[in-house]
């Protein structure tokens, strides 16, 4: 593992571990500023989806942030203002209907079935699961362990090799 | 000496200029090197030099305010979250469009050798050859034997990596070895040698240290470790920029002033010596003007910024700029087209792959009008040829399975192949800059208008591509052919020229065989803007080649005390 990646996963859960007991509520508080109605308990709820769409591996495909915090970063920051409107508009549909078939108590196999099926719809949910997915693929895919493992990335490969046998 | 004063001024700190600073330095003329923008010191300021892709906020994507602040920028292939800040954004320098022009800046001490594309082909003498030959722009009034012990002189301490082919059309260098070529490209180029006698696909040419040598470990340069991440600067020196080489060399002679913040206004005339004596420049951060003086200018400040200076420098004599007599001067601007691209696939080595990764691909002399005018369209084009595994990730469904599948990708025992078309524009009278009459920069300089287009020529020589390369791809067996006009604009190929074109006639030309304004004989220009025409091939060691050769006369000539 990355050293740096070590040391900072130590930290948070060391860190988890000193608040935890005073603080069983606490609610990540990052504000993005594209997406002010998007506070602590959607931003888990989203970070939820995304681990329901593609698990997070933390133990063997580690990142230096979280899946949920990717995702709503890469959201924030390079999705342009209508994409944004778009995608806020698509949460609250999806929030009303989990609210509605209390999602959470739902069994995994059952949470997808409602993601893909939402995924086929004309409205804006379809939008805002399509971009959990696309950033969740490309917070996993560009992941240390997936680029070297997977897809034989070297970041200094000091060569090249044209006809090797595959 | 005054502090003001030096034997030579260069303005830009780019390719050119960074080689007229070190022949001059070189040889004990007191040189002072001008650069618009910040100093950007070899290692220490490659700030993403050494970022793995997963540490990148956006993973190497643009934000949104990148782009809705950077229309014309973030157009460009390297504007990305790992080199973005070496290029200018669009409101920091502005500009008139006539037409869509992207006009891509790179202010800084090394200028765009920073972020380039590193791939440097000689010209022949049938491009130098060609206005005359067809009837375009004005006669070259150099060719091919003038620049050939130049072009040798660059390569050998810049270090370019090639194979020697023996094709009059592209002549060979002094090269290192070679990138290794893979499979498939060596498998189209003898499709090409079957089906064409005067087709040829070899191996790309590139400013890559791929052998070590005595100069380069004098320069403090390593081997390049096939990152392919140059733009972002390389820690090891392994491609050719002018942070890493020609800076360094010219301050170690301890001849050169470099000062980086230092926006040059213009050039200063005196009547009475009908010579150039300076430059007005104007500090980037201070907003301060102050005047430097030398008996030589070097004008070097990338190709449109070398006309604004120019068309900025008036005087009693030269109302319409300096050595503006004939008024050509901004006028007859040409580019290169690279609207082109072509893709396929191709089945026939299921069994090979690539290891590494090369900062290259494979390159494809120009075969159209070569000898002799064959089309219903001037000139020719170029062409990169590349192969790659195509590799296939499955992305469907959900949760485990979507995760079993990315842990299931693999290559598919097919190749993607593409080539991009480069082809040459033809200069015209109606592709010109000029000043704004009212608007001026945030330094007081008047903005520049660009009036520049594709033009008919463009658009037979596009399907002359088309044509062409489907046929040839179609004749190697590639399937799955696919044609792209991508509309780039004009100036997104980051190859403009022209507009101080170096011509045998004052009445035609602004700059003689030397490079010198034929009516101010101690200004010179050697970057894009003294180019008579294109021709095909990436411009960058042109410039180079011009400039070494234009310094060295330049300090014949101060020597002789005849500037």
């Amino acid at each position: 593992m990355n050293r740096r990646i070590a040391i900072k996963q130590i930290g948070l859960l060391t860190g988890g571990l000193v608040i935890l007991p005073y603080a069983c509520n606490v609610e990540p508080n990052i504000i993005y500023y594209n997406l002010p109605t998007i506070k602590g308990a959607q931003q888990k709820t989203i970070g939820h989806i995304c681990n329901i769409i593609l698990p997070e591996d933390i133990i063997n495909f580690p990142t230096l942030e979280s899946r949920q915090e990717f995702v709503l970063t890469m959201v924030n920051d390079c999705y342009a203002e209508s994409k944004v409107e778009k995608f806020i508009k698509g949460f609250d549909i999806i929030s009303i209907l989990i609210n509605e078939i209390k999602f959470e108590n739902l069994s995994i196999e059952e949470q997808i079935s409602f993601i893909d099926k939402q995924t086929k719809s004309n409205d804006s949910s379809s939008f805002f699961l399509k971009t959990l997915k696309k950033y969740s693929l490309l917070h996993f895919e560009s992941s240390e362990n997936y680029m070297v493992d997977y897809l034989n990335f070297e970041f200094v490969p000091g060569r090249y090799l044209g006809s090797v046998s595959a | 000496m005054d502090k003001n004063k030096y034997d030579v001024i260069i303005v830009g700190a780019g390719m050119s200029g960074g080689w007229a600073a070190k022949e001059f330095c070189e040889q004990g003329v007191k040189t002072l090197l001008l650069e618009r923008g910040p100093n950007v010191e070899h290692l220490k300021d490659y700030p993403t030099t050494n970022m793995q892709p997963w540490e990148f906020k956006h993973r190497g994507r643009l934000t949104s305010k990148d782009v809705e602040e950077n229309p014309i920028a973030s157009r460009c292939y390297a504007f990305r979250e790992d080199a973005k800040h070496f290029f200018v954004k669009d409101k920091h320098h502005k500009y008139g469009q006539v037409k869509p022009f992207d006009w891509i800046k790179g202010y800084q001490v090394g200028g765009k050798s920073i972020m380039w594309a590193r791939q440097v082909q000689r010209w022949s003498k049938y491009d130098f050859e060609g206005p005359a030959r067809d009837g375009y722009a004005v006669e070259w009034p150099i060719n091919y034997n003038d620049l050939h012990n130049w072009y040798s002189y660059v390569e050998k301490f810049v270090g370019v990596s090639g194979n020697k082919d023996g094709l009059d059309v592209l002549p060979d260098g002094d090269f290192l070895k070679p990138w290794e070529t893979n499979i498939v490209e060596e498998y189209f180029s003898k499709s090409m040698k079957k089906h064409y006698k005067d087709r040829y696909v070899i191996y790309g040419r590139c400013a890559h240290l791929t052998e070590s040598k005595p100069i380069f470990l004098k320069q403090g340069r390593g081997l390049c470790m096939s990152r392919n991440i140059c733009q972002r600067g390389c820690p090891y020196g392994g491609y050719f920029n002018v942070n890493s080489t020609l800076i360094p060399w010219a301050m170690k002679t301890g001849n050169l002033d470099l000062k980086p913040n230092s926006v040059v206004h213009s050039v200063l005339y005196d009547e009475s010596k009908q010579k150039g004596t300076g430059v007005r420049v104007i500090d980037s951060k201070t907003k301060e003007s102050k005047d430097y003086f030398a008996k030589v200018i070097f004008v070097t400040a990338s190709t449109l910024n070398t006309n604004l200076i120019l068309l900025n420098s008036k005087s009693k004599r030269f109302p319409k700029g300096l050595g503006n007599d004939n008024g050509l001067l901004g006028k007859y601007i040409a580019f290169h087209n690279y609207r082109a691209t072509i893709s396929a696939q191709y089945e026939g080595f299921p069994n090979f792959t690539t290891e590494g990764i090369k900062p290259t691909s494979h390159y494809i002399p120009r075969f159209r009008n070569v000898y002799k005018q064959e089309t219903d369209f001037l000139r020719g084009y170029a062409a990169g040829f590349g192969a790659r595994p195509l590799r296939e990730t499955i992305r469907s469904g959900y949760g485990q399975d979507l995760k079993n599948q990315l842990l299931n990708t693999r290559e598919t025992g097919v190749w993607n192949v593409g080539s991009h078309m480069m082809g040459e524009t033809i200069p015209k009278r109606s592709n010109v800059v000029t000043l704004d009459p009212e608007k001026v920069d945030q330094w007081g300089i008047p903005q520049l208008n660009i009036d520049i287009d594709y033009d008919e020529n463009d658009e037979k020589m596009l399907k002359d591509f088309f044509d062409e390369f489907t046929e040839m791809y179609s004749k190697a067996g590639f399937t799955n052919i696919k044609t792209l006009d991508n509309k780039r604009n004009p100036g997104n190929d980051i190859h403009e020229m022209g507009g101080v074109r170096m011509g045998k006639d004052p009445k035609t030309s602004l700059l003689n065989r030397w490079n010198q304004l034929h009516n101010c004989n101690n200004v010179f220009v050697t970057d894009g803007a003294c180019m008579t025409s294109t021709s095909t091939q990436n411009p960058s060691l042109t410039f180079m080649a011009i400039s070494a050769r234009a310094a060295n006369y330049a300090i014949q000539e101060l020597k002789k005390s005849n500037l």
